[in-house]
C-alpha cells in the first residue's frame, strides 16, 4: 500500500460500520425477522450495478464519439465489476427469497429481467475476450453495450409496472422502512460503491499496463523488422 | 419474530466473519493496486526507453485496422 | 437533381435485395437449412414431449416459437455470410447510395427468410403435431410478422458483428438469445392466446412486441454507422 493510494485507506472503517450496522445495531424485520438483514449488501449492489453499467454505457458512447481506447478500458472495467455484482445481487435475492418466500427462484419480472441482465453482459465479457484487434473490440463492444443497456431501464422500472412480487423500498411516497434500517441501507450504499471504486481503479490500472505492453509488442516487433532490413 | 439469546450470538459471529472477510480484502486489493501502479510505472519506463525512435507508422500487416473514419473492414 | 439521388439510393436497396434472393434461389444454402432444422426440430419435439393432443396443447405455441427462433438464429447468422469472401462488403459500401441501405435491405432479406419460414413451417407444425386450427388468420400472421421482425432488426446487426469476431458463430447465440427473451415471451403469449378455445385477446402482447421491434429497429440502425467503420 503505497502513499498515493492513501484514498483507499478508510475502506476498512467504512466498511466494518457498514457491517456493524447491519448484523448489530438495525432491527429485526417485523415479519421477516433477522433474515432481512441481507437487503442491505443487496440493495447496496443493485445500487452499484445501476452505477456500473451507466458508467458503462457513457463512456461506450464517449467512446463511439471520440475514438479514444482510455474510454474503451473505463467500459470494459466498469462491465466486468458490474457483472460480478450483478452476480452478488441474484445470490443474495436468491437467499433472502428462500427465507421470504419459501422458494429459491421464480420467474418475476424483476428476477427474469436480472437475470437477462447478467447474461447478456456475461455474452458482451465474452465478446471482449474473443475480439483481438483492440480497435474492433471496443467498437463491437461498445455497441453491444449500448444495445445490452435496454435492461437497464426495464429492469429497474420492472416491480413498478407489472404487479412483481418483489419488494420495492424507494417509491414515489418515500422511503418504506424504519429510521435505522434507511441509516444502514445508505451507509452499505456508500460502503459497497467505495469497494466498486476501488475495483475500478484496479482494474483500470491492470487494462492501461496491458494497452502498453501490446504497444512495447507491436513496436518491438516493428524494431526488429528493420532490423532485418 | 424475536431471537433467541444463541441466535443473536450468531449475529454476532456474522459480524465478525465479516468484518475479517472485509481485512482480507482490504489487503488484497491495496496489494492489487500497488502492482498495478508497480507495473504501469515500468511499462511507461519501457515505451519511454522506446519512445526514443519514433513511434513507426505500423504497416497494415502488424495492426490490420487503423483507427478513425475509414470506409471498408478487413 | 435530388429526385435523381433519391431514386438511386432505393434503387441500391433493390439491388441488394434482388441479388440476395437471386443467390439464395441459385443456392438455396439459407433456406433449405432453415426449413430442414425447422423439420428436424419438430420431429425432436414430438419425440421428446410424445404427440398426445391435449398434452402438446399446453405447450404448442412454446415449441412453435423455440423453433423459429433456433432455426433464425441459424438463418440471420448466415446474413453476411455472402459478403465475407473478397471483401464483397466493400464493393457494397463504395456503390453509389447510402451505406443505410445496405443494412435495410440486409434486414429485408433475413425478414423475408424469417416470415418465409414461419408461413411454410406453421402448417406443418399444426399438421405433424395433431393440432387443430381454431385460431384468426389476421392475428396469427401479425404475430408471425412482429416476431420475424424483432428477430432481424437486431440479428443482422450482431451477425454483422460476429462475422468479423474469431468463434463468431459460438458467439452470436450467446449475445442474440437474451436480447431476444422479450420477443419470445410476448410472441408465445400473443399465440397462446390467439390458438386458445375460446380465442383470448393476444392485442395487449402484439402491442408489446411492437414496442420491442420499434426500439431494436431504431437502434441498430443508429449504430450501423459505427459498425461500418473498422
Amino acid at each position: 500500500m503505497t502513499k498515493r493510494d492513501w484514498w483507499m485507506w478508510p475502506f476498512l472503517p467504512v466498511m466494518w460500520i457498514a457491517c456493524y450496522l447491519n448484523f448489530l445495531w438495525s432491527p429485526d424485520d417485523a415479519q421477516l425477522g433477522p433474515s432481512q438483514r441481507i437487503f442491505y449488501f443487496h440493495m447496496g449492489a443493485a445500487t452499484v450495478v445501476l452505477v456500473a453499467y451507466t458508467i458503462t454505457l457513457v463512456s461506450s458512447i464517449a467512446y463511439l464519439v471520440t475514438r479514444r481506447l482510455s474510454w474503451d478500458r473505463w467500459a470494459a472495467a466498469s462491465a466486468e465489476i458490474g457483472t460480478v455484482f450483478t452476480a452478488m445481487v441474484l445470490v443474495s435475492g436468491i437467499l433472502w427469497g428462500r427465507a421470504a418466500w419459501g422458494v429459491w427462484w421464480t420467474w418475476d419480472p424483476r428476477l427474469t429481467t436480472t437475470v437477462i441482465l447478467w447474461v447478456i453482459f456475461a455474452g458482451y465479457l465474452l465478446l471482449r475476450e474473443w475480439s483481438d484487434n483492440p480497435e474492433r473490440r471496443a467498437l463491437y463492444s461498445a455497441v453491444v453495450a449500448i444495445l445490452a443497456y435496454v435492461d437497464v431501464p426495464i429492469d429497474y422500472m420492472a416491480v413498478r409496472w407489472w404487479n412483481s412480487i418483489h419488494p420495492v423500498v424507494i417509491t414515489s411516497q418515500g422511503i418504506a422502512m424504519a429510521p435505522r434500517m434507511i441509516v444502514a441501507m445508505f451507509v452499505s450504499m456508500a460502503a459497497l460503491l467505495y469497494l466498486f471504486a476501488i475495483w475500478m481503479a484496479i482494474r483500470l490500472r491492470l487494462l492501461r499496463a496491458e494497452a502498453g505492453l501490446a504497444d512495447i509488442k507491436n513496436r518491438l516487433f516493428l524494431a526488429m523488422q528493420e532490423l532485418e532490413g | 419474530m424475536t431471537m433467541s439469546a444463541v441466535e443473536r450470538m450468531y449475529l454476532l459471529f456474522l459480524f465478525l466473519a465479516y468484518a475479517a472477510l472485509m481485512v482480507v480484502m482490504f489487503g488484497f486489493m491495496g496489494r492489487m493496486l500497488r502492482k498495478g501502479r508497480d507495473l504501469e510505472r515500468e511499462v511507461e519506463r519501457l515505451q519511454a526507453e522506446l519512445g526514443e525512435r519514433a513511434a513507426p507508422k505500423a504497416p497494415p500487416a502488424v495492426t490490420p485496422t487503423v483507427p478513425g473514419r475509414e470506409v471498408g473492414h478487413s | 437533381m435530388a429526385q435523381q439521388g433519391r431514386h438511386r439510393f432505393i434503387r441500391k436497396f433493390w439491388v441488394i435485395v434482388g441479388k440476395d434472393l437471386l443467390l439464395e434461389l441459385r443456392t438455396k444454402d439459407t433456406w433449405v437449412g432453415m426449413l430442414a432444422f425447422v423439420v428436424m426440430v419438430i420431429f425432436l419435439f414430438a419425440f421428446a414431449f410424445g404427440t398426445d393432443r391435449s398434452q402438446v396443447r399446453q405447450t404448442f405455441s412454446g415449441i412453435l416459437w423455440l423453433a423459429f427462433l433456433f432455426a433464425g438464429i441459424l438463418g440471420v447468422g448466415r446474413t453476411y455470410h455472402h459478403e465475407m469472401p473478397e471483401e464483397a462488403l466493400v464493393g457494397l459500401m463504395l456503390a453509389p447510395g447510402e451505406r443505410t441501405w445496405i443494412v435495410v435491405a440486409k434486414m429485408s432479406v433475413a425478414f423475408c427468410f424469417m416470415f418465409g419460414l414461419e408461413l411454410v413451417a406453421s402448417p406443418l407444425f399444426f399438421i405433424l403435431l395433431n393440432q387443430p386450427w381454431t385460431g384468426r388468420w389476421a392475428a396469427y400472421l401479425a404475430a408471425l410478422a412482429l416476431g420475424a421482425w424483432g428477430f432481424v432488426g437486431v440479428g443482422t446487426l450482431l451477425s454483422a458483428l460476429a462475422a468479423n469476431v474469431r468463434s463468431g458463430e459460438a458467439l452470436l447465440p450467446l449475445l442474440l438469445v437474451p436480447l431476444e427473451i422479450p420477443v419470445l415471451i410476448t410472441a408465445v403469449e400473443a399465440t397462446r392466446a390467439i390458438l386458445a378455445t375460446p380465442p383470448g385477446n393476444p392485442w395487449g402482447w402484439l402491442e408489446g412486441l411492437l414496442a420491442y421491434d420499434v426500439i431494436f429497429l431504431a437502434l441498430p440502425l443508429v449504430l450501423y454507422d459505427y459498425l461500418w467503420e473498422v
